[in-house]
């Protein structure tokens, strides 16, 4: 009996060691980050994922167009039904939004924090492994600025988390995060390859790193860190754009190309610096955005492309742009889409209508890639303008002098000019004439220029009005490139006898004369708006000049006191602001994981 | 290796085999078996002891056995009666009379790795009493096992055809694990059980396991509790040929009151002039009385429909005392109530059981069956809102024709009146045209081989197959609310997809049994074995958008556009020692110890291994002398156990981190196609141990009047630590949750079970089983910091804020809101002009604006004074767990007739009527849907009451509120059934052994308060999220008539 219960004792051992075998089971279908990151392809699935979280859905594939930065004094949230939420200035600290947002960041930071982490261990071609740090390291610089933008001091992780348990971590004072940030995007500057090198918008170049270090320093110069000294490196890095010889940045000839070719997946590497890429249809479905639908001309037609339309401008961003200012017509859709149809109907410019008109720096109209998908998008979103980096730059210089130097308005009307029409300003009727059966044609000849469209209109037999005819792309079509008043002819219509004369648009009334530094400051805070409005820049722009909480109880008053009755609900995102509203709150399910967090004040 | 180790454990057992004793002289003995009042047992068995031979008694009773030993013993036994066992003496002809038996208390239980009599057993056992199961007009044994058992919960989420069951045994262990049982079907260890291919005619017995010590020879699978099945197998007879037909209606059993086309204008009328106007009103110079005559359009009569339902089971069972064979089919057919929703179920199995030999026996069970579930499931949103749920659908579709199109329009697809905002089809259209279609094919395989080694030892070695194939396709047309190019959210035009799962399981067992009689007090038997197994999974599919051609539905995948590949393959294994020892002294005192150590490749090396034990303790105190005195307490047995099991339901490689390559996470670099993004999906947690459960039961089994009147009672009290939880991290971290174990639940309860004979003459008898349970849970630890733990249902965009919470020291789900306090009524107001009304300053807000609130808006309690109703006035607003649940069957026959009568009930449970926030006062403010008759009763300057708020008084968009918190208690009678049995005299003259007639019925009446459809109903049913009704399936009234044959 004995020697048997040994036996038994031996085979049970022999088992047992035997089935530890039998119980390492390996991952079939499961990457493990252990058997990752060795080749320069995994690798570049790597850094894919850490651009991603640019094309998310708070980030630019909507939200901070229509919740966190375009409920500046430029739009409002056309919805009547929804009074939640960041986009009313009474998100709370459970508001699903703003937890949105700073996951995804902690998201991007973290999938950089990884490819940081590995990049010395693919094998791969040094040059590339440098373009990928530099990649890496700007992008999640560039997601450490939204939070710092957003929340102030927020937790500054660098690392993958060691383990599942212990993830107590303190915010870092906003300061040395910005100190970080730029740290991070100075050394990306030296790696990432000069932007003709790369031929698109859709990576991080060399002036990128610089356009965005402008706005950076430009933010921490600003309130509520007022590091003013922090201006000069703005100003440096916004010339280091200016003034790169081998990129030879300029800005499009036309103010509306600059968002057709966006529309179009066309790229313009001298003025459109860095673009949040979107794809189309197909296995590509997954990387679509919503801008162009979400913020764009509202519309059910599949034919046009379906969009909500969330934002409606406001009226004073409207009222803010003169006669001759191109950028109006495309910034706000000066027309509309009947429900259900393709029929293009232009405002009358009543001020209910202004109330009434979408954003239209994006117009799904352009979209050439088809099929059209419902409410999804391939228009990609333009995170840098070398328009943004000229009126940087003549910020910055504004702020270090005492007076704007010459540099600053030679940039600022370099913005402007490109923007001025050359075309019709107004058109008199000097002679009614007769006789006419039918409205004549106008007909426009000489003065160097050409494209200018009017449309007459008869009564009696007299021709009684002579206007230009509103066109969907350009808005008026005032035509362009004229030096002189060309002359008005009238053909056909049976009559004869009418006359009348116009006059034309020149650059030069865009240009800016010189002014002293705190009216150009005001100049260019509304400047920026014209020039950039709805490109998610507005209300950060607003809390570093500490102007949010006046500007938009201002806007408020506006709407209570001018606005039609019904965009009376309107007001109520601009009345909500508090002075707590230049930090978001910090989730509140992040304080109850992070034992170590703090709120921000007010909430 | 693994093959080794099992070859060393054969051997060792070979070695220990020795020689038994050789045999003596032989007779035939001839009998007849019959009952007291001289009618012969049929098919009553009769073996000879210590052998395999046996045989079972003919038509009039008769048997023969031949060739035994003149100084054996035979034991004759029949379901229902006492078995005898007669020493032959060398006589030849017997004459035996069975006495019936109440409570057959010399049962023979089937426990985990073995059997067991019931009177020995010191574990918590519940039976299922088959023959009342079995004629429950049901597909699935699950489906008729609710309130069967004491302590086993069984709900479905609803009743959609082909819907899948939750047998939850003495509460959820779990928080976020499956808190499924083990099931064993036939030895087997199947932890994802398709009840669908186990026809309930195949089973023999269920026996649920509940107490630590009857679940922990399961170990790391036990703690859930386990589910053992034995199917029927064949029997020393002649062959025996059932068949069994039922052919029945099955009809919605209450359909919800919806507004009349007049109460519907009016109601539009009241909401939105402007629109009302316009559809049906002043545009068209009609008034709202106009509608009093107007034809009513009734989606519910559409949709639902009057459905047949045909059941067919055939089997042949028969062998001699070395072969015996079992063979049967089964087809069950069912068309849904609702329209294109259809469940088709076939079965066969084979099973063989083969003396080779004295001491070598061998088997196998085959088992196939092809199930098909067809239609959208009626509950499960096809998209994020509302508007994507199809009796949603029904119910919220305009009952009236708009004024400017008079023709009939029920059957046109679109609705003419939708706008962008307020996008609508025909619900009846849709959900006709929607493909979504489901194939189950399970195979399973069973084989073993046992080998008596020497009188008292066993050796058993079992290898067991088991596969699964899924496939399920989906196609949306031009024709349904996805696929329409007319729906201004459909990015995917027509679109379709298939998706193909493949699971398997190998296992392989080997035990040794030792049973022996130590001498005449002294019992014990001791079973020990090694295990491995190992479960397989994988999954291919494709989603085709943007198809050009729809006509040839699912063909035309290949002519679209891919839109994602999928494919995923996983597999585990476990590999477990196991020991039990029953030790019993002169059937007085009785104990169990189990243990088991079982190895799962699912957790990391250094915790591959738990260790999970049990005892369990017997006093039979009706065997005392002191007792004996005592004639009416014919059993009297206390139990006690205590011990540990684990809950090993993580995924497969849960402790690793995984990376993830897909679109999703990529980026389009100039223009291209995007490069896929490698992502950390998982963080993983190298720490991550199996959960597991302290269980300690006590329990009273009494048996009076010989056993007339029988009772069970248990209490039990199990805490289960080390939860396993998705755990959330701080996003910092870049992860949003990670698997930890974290906290613990306390699970406590009583059952009773009482079965009772009220009523026994010659000809009439009334059999009576009851059983209730009480269930309590609490959540004694959560994550370090964690107060409480808040969980959300996902139906409507607008509804994300939690509807549970689960507190520390409370319940694991309550419902969590505001607390509805009516409507804002005129005193609550200043009138500052006529009829401009503003809140009075000392009026809490209900979280809207104060301009907005208007009298008749909905209202909410203040609970913290401050003035306004927000976040911080939520609170627990209901209890979506019974208090206590429970079965009554009752057997009525007399002479050839018999009526069977199953009540089934639930109490103090509430139930969330997510139905009514929507279409009993209209939360979300929609215009132009229907509503129920419910909002008739809203707020009007003429009827200021405090029920249904105003039109457009809803409050905040997504607040769940206690408006629609009812009573969900129910008493249900579930099961009725009738049986005509012909007299055996006149059947015989056909050959026939049986021939009976049945009509049944299910859910006949149910008794309750709750204004749905049906009160057993969970949409979104969790441990953490129980009692949501969201446009659930109906449950059917059934209605059967039945013809059983046997020859």
């Amino acid at each position: 009996m004995k020697t048997k219960n040994i036996f038994f004792c031996f085979l049970f051992l022999i088992s047992f060691t035997s089935c530890n075998d039998f119980l390492d089971t390996k991952p079939t279908n499961i990457l493990a980050p252990t058997n990752y990151y060795n080749t320069e392809n995994q690798m570049n699935s790597a850094i894919a994922g850490v651009y991603d979280v640019l094309g998310n859905s708070e980030l630019y594939a909507y939200g901070l167009m229509v919740r966190f930065a375009s409920v500046g004094d430029e739009g409002f949230y056309r919805s009547s039904t929804v009074t939640q939420g960041a986009q009313f200035y009474n998100e709370t600290a459970s508001d699903g939004d703003v937890l949105t947002l700073w996951t995804q960041l902690y998201t991007g930071i973290s999938r950089a924090n990884v490819v940081l982490a590995n990049i010395n261990k693919a094998n791969m071609d040094s040059t590339k492994r440098n373009v990928m740090k530099g990649e890496a390291l700007f992008l999640r610089a560039f997601y450490y600025f939204w939070l710092v933008n957003n929340w102030g001091d927020v937790p500054l992780i660098t690392e993958l988390p060691k383990n599942v348990v212990d993830n107590d971590i303190a915010r870092t004072p906003a300061n040395e995060v910005f100190e970080k940030i730029t740290q991070d995007m100075i050394t990306a500057e030296s790696l990432v390859p000069p932007i003709t090198q790369i031929g698109y918008g859709g990576r991080i170049s060399k002036s990128a790193v610089r356009g965005i270090l402008a706005r950076v320093y430009l933010r921490w110069a600003g309130y509520p860190w007022n590091n003013v000294a922090k201006y000069q490196d703005a100003s440096d890095w916004a010339k280091k754009v200016i003034d790169d010889t081998q990129a030879n940045h300029a800005l499009n000839p036309s103010y509306s190309q600059v968002f057709v070719n966006l529309a179009q997946d066309k790229y313009d590497i001298k003025e459109s610096i860095w673009e949040c890429e979107f794809s189309h249809t197909g296995i590509s479905a997954d990387e679509m955005g919503q801008i162009g639908s979400w913020i764009g001309i509202t519309t059910n037609d599949p034919g046009i492309g379906t969009a909500y339309g969330f934002i409606n401008a406001l009226p004073s961003l409207y009222n803010s742009y003169a006669s001759g200012d191109l950028r109006r017509d495309r910034a706000i859709a000066d027309f509309h889409y009947l429900s259900n149809l393709t029929v293009v109907t232009y405002w009358n410019r009543y001020d209910y209508d202004k109330y009434s008109q979408s954003v239209g720096k994006w117009r799904r109209s352009e979209e050439t890639a088809l099929p059209k998908i419902n409410q999804s998008t391939p228009i990609n979103f333009p995170i840098l303008r070398y328009s943004d980096v000229l009126l940087m730059y003549a910020e910055a210089q504004n702020e270090l002098n005492s007076s704007p130097p010459q540099s600053a308005i030679d940039a600022v009307n370099l913005v402007r000019e490109r923007a001025w029409s050359t075309g019709i300003n107004t058109i008199t009727l000097t002679t009614g004439g007769s006789g006419y059966t039918s409205a004549p044609v106008v007909v426009f000849s000489g003065g160097g220029g050409s494209g200018a469209v009017a449309t007459a209109t008869i009564n009696n037999g007299q021709v009684i009005t002579v206007t230009l005819t509103p066109d969907q792309i350009t808005g008026l079509t005032m035509g362009s490139g004229y030096s002189t008043d060309p002359t008005i002819t009238f053909t056909g219509g049976g009559g004869s006898g009418a006359e009348a004369v116009c006059t034309i648009h020149s650059k030069q009334e865009a240009d800016i004369l010189m002014m002293s530094k705190e009216e150009f400051r005001l100049f260019l805070q509304s400047e920026r708006s014209r020039e950039l409005c709805f490109e998610g820049l507005r209300k950060y722009d607003l809390m570093r000049w500490q102007i949010l909480v006046p500007t938009l109880k201002q806007m408020a008053n506006d709407i209570i006191t001018t606005g039609p009755s019904m965009y009376q609900y309107a007001a109520l995102s601009f009345s909500n602001v508090q002075e707590k509203h230049y930090l978001l709150p910090i989730p509140s399910s992040e304080l109850a994981l992070n034992k170590k967090l703090v709120q921000n004040p007010g909430y | 290796m693994k093959k080794l180790c099992i070859l060393l454990f054969l051997v060792t057992v070979l070695v220990n085999s020795e020689q038994i004793s050789a045999q003596t002289a032989t007779i035939n003995v001839t009998g007849k078996v019959v009952d007291k009042s001289g009618e012969p047992l049929v098919g009553a068995t009769i073996i000879v002891l210590g052998t395999n031979t046996g045989t079972v008694a003919d038509r009039n009773g008769f048997f023969t056995v031949k060739n035994v030993s003149a100084n054996a013993e035979f034991k004759i036994s029949f379901l229902g009666y006492q078995s005898k066992t007669i020493p032959i003496n060398g006589k030849t002809i017997f004459s035996i009379f069975l006495d019936e038996d109440y409570q057959t208390i010399e049962e023979i239980v089937v426990v985990g790795y073995g059997t067991q009599k019931k009177t020995d057993i010191t574990g918590s056992v519940g039976q299922v009493n088959m023959k009342d199961l079995v004629i429950a007009p049901v597909a699935t044994f699950d489906q008729a096992l609710a309130g069967r058992v004491a302590g086993v919960n069984v709900t479905s989420n609803d009743g959609q055809p082909g819907s899948l069951n939750n047998i939850v045994i003495r509460g959820g262990n779990s928080l976020t694990q499956s808190v499924a049982p083990l099931y064993v079907v036939d030895g087997f260890l199947i932890e994802e059980l398709s009840s669908a291919a186990i026809n309930p005619q195949d089973i023999a017995s269920i026996n649920v396991l509940k107490d630590a010590s009857a679940t922990a020879i399961y170990g790391a699978r036990g703690a859930n509790g386990v589910v053992v099945i034995e199917t029927k197998k064949g029997i020393v007879s002649k062959p025996i040929i059932t068949y069994n037909v039922s052919l029945g209606l099955q009809q919605v059993s209450k359909t919800m009151d919806l507004m009349t086309p007049y109460e519907f204008v009016k109601y539009q009328n009241d909401l939105n002039p402007a629109l009302a106007n316009s559809l049906y009103l002043s545009n068209y110079g009609l008034t709202v009385e106009d509608y009093k005559d107007a034809t009513a359009y009734n989606w519910q009569d559409m949709f639902f429909r009057t459905a047949p339902i045909q059941k067919h089971d055939i089997s042949i069972r028969g062998g001699n005392a070395d072969t015996k064979y079992s063979v049967s089919g089964s087809l069950f057919n069912q068309d849904g109530i609702i329209i294109n929703s259809d469940y088709k179920k076939y079965s066969g199995r084979i099973s063989l059981d083969q003396n080779i030999g004295k001491k070598t026996k061998v088997g196998f069970i085959v088992n196939i069956a092809e199930t098909e579930t067809s239609g959208a499931p009626i509950a499960a949103g096809s998209t994020g809102a509302v508007t994507g749920y199809a009796l949603y659908q029904v119910w919220n579709f305009r009952p009236a024709a708009v004024a400017n199109i008079p023709e009939d329009w029920a059957n046109e697809f679109f609705d003419p009146t939708a706008t962008s905002g307020n996008w609508m089809v025909n619900p009846i259209q849709n959900t006709n045209n929607e493909v979504n279609t489901s194939q189950y094919t399970d195979v399973n395989v069973s084989t073993y081989l046992s080998y008596l080694i020497f009188k008292d030892l066993i050796l058993k070695i079992s290898g067991d197959i088991y596969s699964r194939t899924t496939q399920n396709v989906f196609f949306h047309n031009s024709m349904t609310a996805l696929g329409s190019p007319l729906n201004p959210n459909n990015t995917k035009g027509v679109w379709g997809g298939i998706t193909n799962w493949k699971s398997g399981t190998w296992l392989n067992e080997n035990t040794l049994t030792y049973n022996k009689n130590l001498d005449k007090k002294n019992t014990i038997t001791i079973v020990g074995g090694f295990t491995i197994q190992e479960n397989k999974s994988s999954a291919f599919g494709l989603v085709a958008d943007l198809i050009p051609n729809e006509e040839l539905g699912l063909s035309s995948l290949g002519s679209g556009t891919p839109y994602s590949n999928s494919s995923s393959e996983s597999y585990n294994r476990t590999a477990s020692f196991l020991g039990r020892v029953n030790y019993s002294y002169d059937s007085k005192y009785l104990i169990t110890v189990t243990g088991r150590a079982d190895g799962s490749s699912k957790f990391p090396a250094s915790n591959k291994w738990g260790y999970f034990p049990s005892v369990g303790l017997g006093w039979r105190l009706s065997q005392e002398s002191f007792m004996a005195n005592i004639k009416d307490i014919s059993n009297l047995k206390i139990r006690a156990s205590y011990g540990i099991t684990g809950n090993n339901r993580v995924s497969d490689f849960g402790y690793l981190p995984v990376i993830t390559l897909n679109n999703v996470s990529g980026y389009s670099f100039d223009n291209a196609i995007p490069t896929q993004g490698a992502t950390y999906s998982s963080i993983g947690n190298p720490a991550l141990v199996w959960e597991s459960t302290k269980q300690t039961d006590i329990g009273i089994d009494l048996g009076l009047f010989n056993n007339r009147v029988s009772l069970t009672a248990d209490i039990y009290r199990k805490n289960t630590y080390d939860l396993l939880l998705n755990a959330p991290l701080p996003k910092t971290t870049g992860f949003s949750y990670a698997m930890k174990n974290i906290g613990e639940i306390q699970n406590q309860g009583l059952e009773l079970t009482l079965n009772l004979v009220p009523v026994k003459t010659k000809n009439f008898t009334w059999n009576s089983d009851f059983n209730i349970s009480f269930i309590s849970n609490k959540i004694i630890g959560l994550e370090r910091g964690q107060t409480n733990m808040l969980s959300s249902v996902t139906w409507d965009w607008n509804y994300t804020s939690p509807l549970y919470i689960a507190r520390l020291n409370g319940p694991a789900a309550m419902f969590y809101g505001y607390i509805w306090d009516g409507n804002y009524q005129y005193a609550d107001f200043n009138e500052i002009s006529t009829g401009k009304y503003v809140l009075k300053g000392n009026v809490p807000t209900n979280g809207l604006a104060k301009a907005t609130i208007q009298p008749g808006t909905i209202k909410y309690k203040d609970l913290n004074g401050d003035g306004v109703v927000n976040s911080l006035d939520l609170a627990v607003i209901g209890r979506p767990l019974p208090i206590h649940t429970g079965g009554w069957s009752n057997n009525f026959s007399y002479k050839n007739i018999s009526l069977n009568v199953f009540l089934q009930w639930s109490y103090g449970n509430d139930i969330f009527n997510a139905n009514r926030v929507l279409l009993g006062g209209n939360a979300l403010n929609r215009v132009n849907t229907n509503q129920f008759v419910e909002t008739n009763n809203r707020w009007t300057p003429e009827n200021q009451n405090n029920e249904v708020f105003r039109a457009g008084g809803q409050g905040p968009i997504g607040n769940y509120d206690s408006r629609t918190i009812e009573d969900g208690s129910y008493l249900r009678i579930k099961t009725v059934n009738f049986e005509y049995r012909f007299p055996s005299k006149l059947i015989s003259k056909f050959k026939l052994t049986n021939l009976a007639l049945n009509i049944s019925a299910e859910n006949l009446f149910t008794f309750t308060k709750y204004t749905g459809m049906d009160p057993e109903v969970s949409t979104r049913n969790s441990v953490l999220t129980p009692g949501f009704d969201f446009s659930a399936y109906p449950r059917a009234k059934t209605i059967l008539f039945g013809v059983t044959v046997s020859f």
